[in-house]
């Protein structure tokens, strides 16, 4: 049957298209591996992790055709079903069905599966099948399937979809260049072996019959909108609120609902019944079980990290661990790039005659850009451990640990994702809310997610903590160092927990939505994956460098050296003063106030300016390393290990970053939520930062 | 003279890319330390 006009494609009638106006899209359940085929179809490298819910937005690449040519290639936000009724979800099904218009409708779909999980897989690809939209089948993970005691007939399966169907493992890289082919072969041909429609209704049904109508009647009234009024007549578009396409296909789908409640047969259940009905028959012909390959040991380590009390020991080991190793082994290259940036610093001042330029470079960009590269190796690190907890699928069940805990404070599962992204930056944290439903749910985490401690907090942290923690043994093996790196890191979640605590009892009132995560299987992590989000941090750390901190560094170059005989007497030193009042009950001087200015640029910056402004008041005519200008102060008594604390605090939890409350405004489409973001972390910083320096000094 | 301009010049570069690129709506792949969506 074909009641949605499954015979031509979009691209059909329409002769003066050409392959590069030919659009794939990628449509799948959340965590099977959609973005990996992406990423390796288009050249891009969008993050993909062992976890749900990563990619929130449509992205869209370019594929070349072995023929010459280009076409555009979708990757869709992850869906169950066509009637998900979060931000993503939409997102998703309004693409394939049409209904946005600045987004034709997509030419081919290419259906991913997880083939360890195919009958959940399954709901969604017979849905997509139903919309009369050339579908192929790509049954990913069939190793994971294979390894787990599955083996699909792909054949077979084939035939009960009547579409092509494409066995492949995505990560390995295995049976992609068979994808490639099948998507060119469509691009040369569109609309063969479409995939077939409503084969899950049985022979006969009024329901079937009123479909078959529908489609008919909505391919002569609006060919863009396709198979959509037929779906109408079940549940599966209703929660989503989309309209047929005319006025007389909508009184078709009344009529035909209205008509089938008179047969008796509810229109909802008479769809999950079959439509799973179906699924079950076919998955029973199609997966003959094998032996499963034992796997004794992650069985074991699974039941381990997901057990309510070694789980909480083993997450806090992992945690302490990570954040040794971020002092420990980064100390060597650190060093490296401290010498190496001091010798270009020489030789700039061998080379240059004294005079302005010099200073500008000397004191001004080497100090300053220079002052940050020397972080690249814990970021590294942090972004390494990091990407190995998370490509083995640990980080979800860090998730189900956390989840009795997060909704104490008032936080839902779906909270959890946002929250972890935000441990990168905030940005792409405050959009992965986009998967949650509730709108106060939604907001309550994008105020919460930016006191998660981003990247750019890291410089700050280990500069401080490098100058005024002691380098001591705590048990005589834990790095006092590392254990206060990490209690930056659990302050800000615990200030999290605490602010939605209040906010989810005062202004942003409401039981958090029950949530069912799905568990990622548990795997040994793939280190080019790995490998590769390493490298693209540094890279965009790099670039970030050799940008906004570059043209903050010669900004506050010039801010610091005019007007005036010294720095204090200069621009920046007048900033810094406004700021001292307020500095003053923290211990905290007028360059503080300065970096503190300034890091609203970007947090890194905090470090760059005042490594030019120490060197800019150094008698020293080379450049210093931060960390020894700063240990000269403490020694001089300028600073204390009071203030220290207090600084390192007021980064915990201050909200330095025009990006992020920019992107708050985007989100949540008010500048209210934006300007609260604001003004209650800036608030709550303070007065932490003034907490812990009374009590840092009293102990 | 040629020194004092060529600074000047440098910081006014300086100020106005800071500008621009600050005033800049932060796009879905933020550029910011996320690792998001870079091409290669």
């Amino acid at each position: 049957m074909d009641p949605a006009g499954c015979s031509s494609s979009p691209s059909q009638g329409r002769p003066d298209r050409s392959a590069t106006d030919f659009r794939v899209a990628l449509a799948g359940n959340p965590n099977c591996g959609k973005t990996t085929i992406f990423n390796a179809l288009t050249g891009l490298h969008y993050k993909v992790a062992n976890y749900p819910g990563v990619t929130v937005e449509r992205k869209s690449g370019s594929y070349t055709l072995t023929s010459g040519g280009e076409i555009t290639i979708v990757d869709l936000p992850g869906i169950y079903s066509l009637s998900g009724n979060s931000i993503d979800e939409k997102i998703a099904t309004d693409v394939l069905l049409g209904a946005l218009a600045t987004e034709p409708l997509p030419d081919l779909i290419v259906a991913v599966i997880d083939s360890s999980n195919l009958e959940r897989n399954l709901y969604l690809t017979t849905q997509l099948l139903d919309l009369g939209i050339p579908t192929v089948v790509a049954l990913n993970m069939i190793d994971v399937a294979q390894d787990r005691g599955f083996s699909i007939k792909g054949e077979l399966l084939a035939r009960e979809l009547g579409a092509l169907v494409v066995p492949l493992s995505a990560d390995r890289g295995q049976g992609l260049s068979e994808l490639k082919q099948v998507i060119e072969a469509h691009v040369r041909s569109p609309g063969r072996g479409c995939g077939a429609a409503f084969r899950w209704l049985p022979e006969g049904s009024e329901y079937r019959r009123s479909a078959q109508e529908l489609g008919a009647l909505e391919a002569a009234a609006a060919p863009r909108s396709r198979g959509v009024a037929a779906l109408l007549i079940g549940a599966a578009l209703l929660s989503n609120s989309y309209q047929p396409a005319t006025p007389g296909v909508a009184a078709a789908v009344t009529a035909a609902r209205t008509e089938l409640d008179r047969s008796g047969i509810d229109a909802v259940s008479f769809e999950a019944t079959h439509r799973y009905g179906w699924i079950n028959a076919v998955v029973r012909a199609v997966v003959t079980r094998t032996a499963a390959k034992p796997q004794p040991i992650l069985n074991t380590i699974d039941y381990l990290v997901t057990h309510r009390v070694w789980g909480t020991v083993i997450f806090f080991a992992i945690m302490t661990l990570i954040f040794q190793a971020i002092f420990q082994w980064a100390a060597l290259p650190m060093d490296y790039i401290e010498q190496a940036i001091a010798a270009v610093g020489t030789w700039l001042q061998r080379m240059l005659p004294d005079g302005v330029l010099e200073s500008l470079l000397v004191d001004g960009v080497v100090a300053g850009v220079g002052s940050v590269l020397v972080f690249i190796p814990q970021i590294a690190i942090l972004f390494a451990c990091l990407g190995i907890l998370e490509e083995t699928g640990y980080l979800c069940r860090a998730a189900f640990l956390m989840d009795r805990v997060m909704r104490k404070v008032g936080l839902q599962g779906r909270s959890f994702i946002p929250m972890l992204s935000s441990f990168a930056c905030a940005i792409p944290g405050i959009m992965a809310t986009r998967s949650i439903p509730s709108l106060s749910d939604r907001i309550a985490t994008i105020l919460v997610a930016p006191l998660m401690s981003c990247s750019a907090r890291l410089p700050v942290y280990t500069l401080l903590i490098a100058a005024f923690i002691p380098d001591s043994q705590v048990f005589g093996f834990l790095s006092l160092q590392g254990l206060v790196l990490l209690s930056m890191y659990l302050l800000g979640i615990f200030g999290a927990a605490g602010v939605s605590f209040v906010l989810k009892r005062t202004i942003l009132r409401g039981e958090p939505a029950l949530f069912v995560m799905e568990m990622p299987p548990f795997r040994f992590p793939n280190f080019r994956v790995v490998l590769r989000d390493v490298v693209d941090r540094i890279r965009v750390f790099l670039g970030s460098a050799g940008t906004v901190i570059l043209a903050c560094s010669v900004i506050l170059w010039f801010l610091a050296s005019y007007p005036g005989e010294s720095v204090r007497e200069s621009f920046a030193g007048m900033l810094g003063g406004l700021m001292e009042p307020l500095l003053r009950p923290l211990g905290l001087g007028w360059e503080v106030g300065v970096a503190i200015l300034a890091s609203f640029a970007a947090r890194e910056v905090f470090v760059t300016s005042l490594a030019t402004v120490y060197n800019l008041e150094s008698s020293s005519e080379l450049t210093v390393p931060l960390s020894a200008l700063l240990q000269e102060r403490l020694q001089a008594g300028q600073f204390s290990l009071a203030s220290g604390l207090a600084l390192m605090v007021f980064y915990v939890y201050a909200c330095q970053c025009m990006s992020t409350v920019a992107v708050c405004r985007r989100e949540t489409g008010s500048w209210r939520w934006a300007g609260f973001m604001f003004i209650y972390m800036t608030g709550l910083a303070y007065v932490m930062a003034l907490l812990t320096y009374w009590l840092a000094q009293g102990w | 003279m040629g020194e004092v301009l060529l600074v000047s010049l440098l910081v006014g570069g300086a100020v106005v890319y800071l500008v621009l690129r600050l005033t800049r709506q932060p796009a879905s792949g933020c550029g910011r330390g996320c690792g998001c969506g870079k091409k290669r």
